[in-house]
Parts: C-alpha cells; sequence; structure tokens
C-alpha cells in the first residue's frame, strides 16, 4: 500500500505539488491524469525517492520513503516496476541485454532461468525474435514494450508508468494498456499510471486521481469521473477548449 | 545597492561551497563502494580495455615524440657545455619524475576522461541513470568504481609504457641520428636513475587516475538536461582535469621528491 500525505513541492519558486495526499491499496491500480506540467512526473518520481518534497510524507506499507536507509530503499525499489516516459533503455546493450540487466545483476536465478524468463516476458510483449536489436535499431513503440518488458522481468509488487503510451499509434497504443492491465492484475500489483490517454485509461484503472493547479481537483472511479458535474474535470475529459481551464 | 551585492557574492559563495561539498561527498562513496563489496569485476576489465589498451596507440605516438624533442633539445643544450654523455640521463629522468606521468594524464584525460564524462551525462539525460536506481542497484558501483579502479590500474603501466617508448625516442634521436654512443647513453643513465625516481613517477600516475576517473565521473554524474548539457560537462571534465592534473603535480612533486 502506498500512501501520501501533505505533499508539498516547489520548483524554481513555483509552487508544483501543493498538500497532496492520497492512498493506493493493495492491488488497486489507479491513473493521475492532468495537464501537461501539472507535476504528475513529478509526483511520481517523488513516490520513488528520485526527488525530495519540501513537506510532507510517503509511506510504502507504513514505512516512511525517507526514514529508509539505502539497503532499504534499494530493496524496496527493487520490487518496483517503474517505466519511463522516454523508456531510458541502456543504449550500450540488445533488447534482450536490457530486459536481463535486473534479473543478471541481483543474481539470484541461474543463465537458463533468465534465458527461460526474458524469452517469456518479450513474447508477452510482442518482441519475440528482437532480442538481438540494440534500442538505436527498433521503433518507439517497441522500445517501450521493451522498457515494459524490463520492468516486468522480476515481476514486481509496485508497478509505476510514466506515460508510457505517449506518441505510439492508437492500436499500440490500446494493446499497450491492456498489457498493462492484465499484467497488474497477473502480478496483484499496486499500480500507477501517469496517462494523458483520455478515456482508454480508464477502463483499466480502478481509481483516477485529477492534478489541477497542483492539488487533487478529485480522485474517484472512472465511472463518477465520467459522470462528474465539475466544469473542469468535465472539460479535461471531453478535451473541450472552452472552459475554466486557460493555457496562457 | 549594497546589499544587493552582498547577498549575490554570498550566494555565489554559497554555490561554490555546495559544490564542493558535493564533489567530496562523491569522491568518499565512490572510495566507500570501491571497498565494499559487490565489485563488478567483469566492468572493471572493460573500463580497463576501455581505458588502458584503447590509449595505447596515442601514449607511445606521444612518448616516442617527447623522447625524440627531448633528445634533439638536450644534446644541443648539453652540447654546449660539454656534456652530450648525459642526455640519457636527461632524457630518462626528465620522462620518469615529470614528463610522463603529467603527458600520459593529460592524454587519457583527453581521450578516456571526456569519454566518460560523455557517456555518464548521456546516461544521466536519458534517464538510464534513474533506472538504474530503481531497479534497486547503486549506479556508483556500475558506472564510479570500475571507471576508478581501473583508471588507477591503468595509467601506472601507461605511464611506465610512455617513459619506455620516450627513452627508445631519445635513442633513436641521439644515438642514430646525432651519433652519441649507445653504451654511453644506457650506462649513464644505469648509473643515475634510482629506484625513488620511478616510485615518484608512479605516485604521480596513481592519483592522476584518481583525478581523471573522480572529475570525468562526478561531471558526467551532475551534467544538466539536454545535448548542451551534456557537451558542457564533456568540456568541462577535460579543463577541469587538466589543471588539476598540472596543479596536484607541483604538490605531489614537492612531497615525493
Amino acid at each position: 500500500m502506498i500512501r501520501v500525505e501533505n505533499l508539498c513541492k516547489s520548483l524554481h519558486g513555483k509552487t508544483v505539488l501543493n498538500d497532496i495526499s492520497f492512498e493506493v491499496a493493495s492491488n488497486e491500480f489507479i491513473a493521475i491524469i492532468g495537464m501537461s506540467g501539472s507535476g504528475k512526473s513529478v509526483l511520481l518520481k517523488h513516490l520513488v525517492g528520485l526527488m525530495q518534497a519540501d513537506s510532507g510524507t510517503i509511506r510504502f506499507e507504513g514505512k516512511k520513503l525517507n526514514d529508509m536507509t539505502t539497503r532499504e530503499l534499494e530493496t524496496l525499489r527493487s520490487r518496483m516496476g517503474f517505466v519511463f516516459q522516454n523508456g531510458a533503455l541502456f543504449d550500450s546493450m540488445t533488447v534482450f541485454d536490457n530486459v536481463a540487466f535486473p534479473l543478471k545483476e541481483r543474481g539470484e536465478v541461474g543463465r537458463t532461468e533468465i534465458l527461460e524468463r526474458v524469452q517469456g516476458v518479450l513474447d508477452q510483449v510482442g518482441l519475440s525474435g528482437m532480442g538481438h536489436k540494440y534500442p538505436s535499431e527498433i521503433s518507439g513503440g517497441m522500445a517501450k514494450r521493451t522498457a515494459l518488458a524490463r520492468a516486468l522481468i522480476c515481476e514486481p509488487d509496485y508497478l509505476l508508468f510514466d506515460e508510457p503510451t505517449t506518441g505510439l499509434d492508437p492500436i499500440i497504443r490500446k494493446s499497450m494498456l491492456k498489457l498493462f492491465k492484465t499484467t497488474q492484475a497477473r502480478l496483484k500489483s499496486t499500480g500507477i499510471i501517469v496517462s494523458h490517454d483520455i478515456p482508454e485509461v480508464f477502463h483499466i484503472v480502478h481509481k483516477v486521481a485529477l492534478l489541477y493547479q497542483g492539488s487533487f481537483l478529485v480522485i474517484d472511479t472512472p465511472e463518477a469521473l465520467f459522470r462528474s458535474k465539475d466544469p473542469i474535470v468535465r472539460q479535461f475529459i471531453r478535451g473541450d477548449i472552452d472552459g475554466p481551464i486557460r493555457y496562457n | 545597492m549594497i546589499q544587493a551585492f552582498l547577498v549575490r557574492r554570498g550566494s555565489a559563495g554559497l554555490g561554490s561551497l555546495r559544490n564542493l561539498g558535493k564533489f567530496a561527498l562523491f569522491f568518499a562513496t565512490s572510495v566507500h563502494c570501491s571497498l565494499t563489496p559487490p565489485i563488478k569485476f567483469r566492468r572493471i576489465l572493460k573500463q580497463i580495455w576501455f581505458i588502458g589498451w584503447n590509449s595505447l596507440l596515442v601514449i607511445c605516438l606521444t612518448g616516442l615524440f617527447t623522447g625524440m624533442v627531448l633528445a634533439l633539445q638536450g644534446y644541443t643544450s648539453l652540447k654546449r657545455v660539454g656534456s652530450e654523455a648525459f642526455l640519457g640521463p636527461l632524457v630518462t629522468l626528465s620522462l620518469v619524475r615529470e614528463l610522463g606521468p603529467v603527458l600520459c594524464s593529460l592524454m587519457v584525460a583527453g581521450r578516456a576522461g571526456s569519454a566518460i564524462t560523455a557517456e555518464i551525462g548521456i546516461m544521466r539525460v536519458q534517464e538510464q541513470i534513474d533506472a538504474l536506481e530503481l531497479m534497486g542497484l547503486n549506479p556508483f558501483r556500475y558506472l564510479v568504481v570500475p571507471n576508478l579502479l581501473a583508471s588507477i590500474l591503468s595509467l601506472p603501466v601507461l605511464g611506465m609504457i610512455f617513459n619506455i617508448v620516450g627513452i627508445f625516442g631519445g635513442y633513436l634521436i641521439g644515438v642514430r641520428l646525432l651519433g652519441l654512443n649507445e653504451g654511453t647513453y644506457f650506462n649513464e643513465i644505469r648509473n643515475y636513475l634510482e629506484w625513488n625516481d620511478i616510485l615518484g613517477g608512479i605516485y604521480k600516475l596513481v592519483s592522476f587516475g584518481i583525478l581523471i576517473a573522480w572529475i570525468s565521473c562526478f561531471k558526467g554524474f551532475h551534467a544538466s538536461r539536454g545535448a548542451d548539457g551534456d557537451s558542457a560537462a564533456t568540456t568541462s571534465a577535460v579543463v577541469t582535469t587538466s589543471v588539476a592534473i598540472l596543479v596536484w603535480d607541483y604538490f605531489v612533486t614537492s612531497v615525493v621528491f
């Protein structure tokens, strides 16, 4: 379970996160949506300890992230699968080596098992036969699927996705989102996805949180958001140009 | 106005202090990770190949021509005072005590140090270092420790090769071109070269190796986002390392010799 309490963060004098509080229960999958630059990725980076908050607490299974020793933090992170917006693949390694990397480095399983598990996860993400290619030789969609495969290889307890489908064509996007859902359900992971894919992302999550001006305007089920009378929520979900949200 | 000036100066000073602290902390973390398991031996070997083996050609070329030019200049100067016989010791001691370690380190800093900064900088910009951290792996053990240990191990060997090739270059010019007696050249080297000269050179090379890896990795690790950030970090790494080598050389020389 992840619990965030009163999280605040300012960057370059601008408040990015303002008193954010929410909770993600075990096995729950939640989507964080919001305008570009609203702080969604910043929030996700706080959750994994890549950024430090000005104030507030983040707890994983009751334990404060800030109180964790380096070893505890490494252990927690080894139970996470994080998919970066740009994939963050190691460009000096092949697709196979990228996916196998976390397993190899932990040294908990033998070579044969690594081979089987990597082949298995590459099959799942539709990359069979692509293991020998380098990240520079594959398409953006394939790179994102490789990143997903790398995140899944250790069967993590926490799945975190930072705009994993941005820039993909509609068919691949939908198949990726479906894959996220089935994987999260199969692994019984606690998941958070930052996404702009509205309404597709609504079909795969239990809850949606709308980040607006540094705070969560609403955290509710996708159905409740669809029914919402709040003009900001309605405008954002429909993608209307006219409404209370204005881009300057 | 005076207050604004003081605030500006003060905040700049504090910023420099903060960076210095980060720099020292980076080194302390690197040393700690170098002395505690797990050590990534395969990556160390790979970096020895990259820093050591791949620098060999440029080290040999630089060493050869440094020895040759030393012999050419030295012979002319020594002949004026009728001491051409000491050409061998002149070339050898200049190389072993000073020029070998310094020039060899500057060449490695330019060739390998810049590449290390660029590689780590790109990994920083493309969030690959963040990815390592989020796998529960310590990026220092993957990126810094192998470079630090490989640099410490490679530099003394490269420096010795530089010296040997340089002495051979001096022999080519002094003996083969200018007609100095071959026995005189080598016998005088044997008479004047001491173990302390060689050890002093090795101390220098080890400390320069640490400087190259430390500064190059630090600059790459703290490269700012974007291509500009990476190129600025690479330039800064080469300049800072080169200046640090020359400054540190003075202090090591004053202590060791």
